[in-house]
């Protein structure tokens, strides 16, 4: 019977974006420390914007490859961990203002980028524990 | 849902590994299926049982709670 990695990997990026994402995210991090002497204050938001970004894009590839071999069980487990960083989200966008007001603070806007890297985040260990406990 | 694949595997005398090569799936996946973590779809329930040139009603056997 041939392998089935073919369906089920429809629509996800290669096995190697897996690693594209591991140097994007090494790019990121570099240009974060890079930029940060050289911009103005009034490129500071931009230039943090960008290099959020290229940090969430890293993320994106790596959740969004395929395993070395994609079938149904990967498929289930890659659903059920979106699920799970789904719900994470929500119940993180409820809890973030509470931890700033006992913690003092006045900010009490949840980024989109941050709230999407760290779903990305929860996403990836949640898959890799799910896989791991399944060997 | 139990099931006897590990010992049709055991009388084949095949590897989890050998057996996921057979049928297109992880070995992760085998093992699962073994271990009852995961149930398998229809089809690869048939591919498994293709495998092993037998039925699925005399691999896998429903309990009370399913």
């Amino acid at each position: 019977m041939k392998p089935v990695t073919s369906k089920y990997g429809r629509g996800l990026f290669p096995t190697y974006f897996k690693i594209v994402g591991l140097i994007v995210i090494v790019l990121g991090f570099v240009a974060m420390f890079v930029l940060k002497p050289i911009v103005t204050p009034e490129q500071k938001p931009l230039a943090k914007t960008i290099t959020i970004n290229i940090v969430i894009l890293g993320l994106f590839f790596i959740a969004w490859s395929r395993d070395k071999i994609e079938d149904e069980m990967s498929v289930h487990l890659r659903f059920h961990a979106m699920a799970l960083s789904f719900i994470f989200g929500v119940m993180f966008s409820f809890a973030d203002p509470i931890i700033n007001l006992i913690t003092g603070s006045d900010d009490f806007d949840l980024p989109g980028q941050q709230l999407v890297m760290t779903m990305l985040l929860f996403f990836i260990f949640t898959y890799a524990i799910k896989k791991r406990s399944n060997r | 849902m139990k099931n006897t694949v590990k010992v049709e595997r055991a009388k084949l005398n095949i590897t989890q590994q050998e057996l996921a090569e057979m049928i297109g799936v992880s070995r992760q996946t085998i093992n699962s299926v073994e271990t009852q973590k995961y149930i398998p779809s229809t089809v690869l329930a048939l591919k498994i049982a293709v495998a092993f040139n037998t039925t699925v009603n005399a691999i896998f056997e429903l309990e009370d709670e399913d």
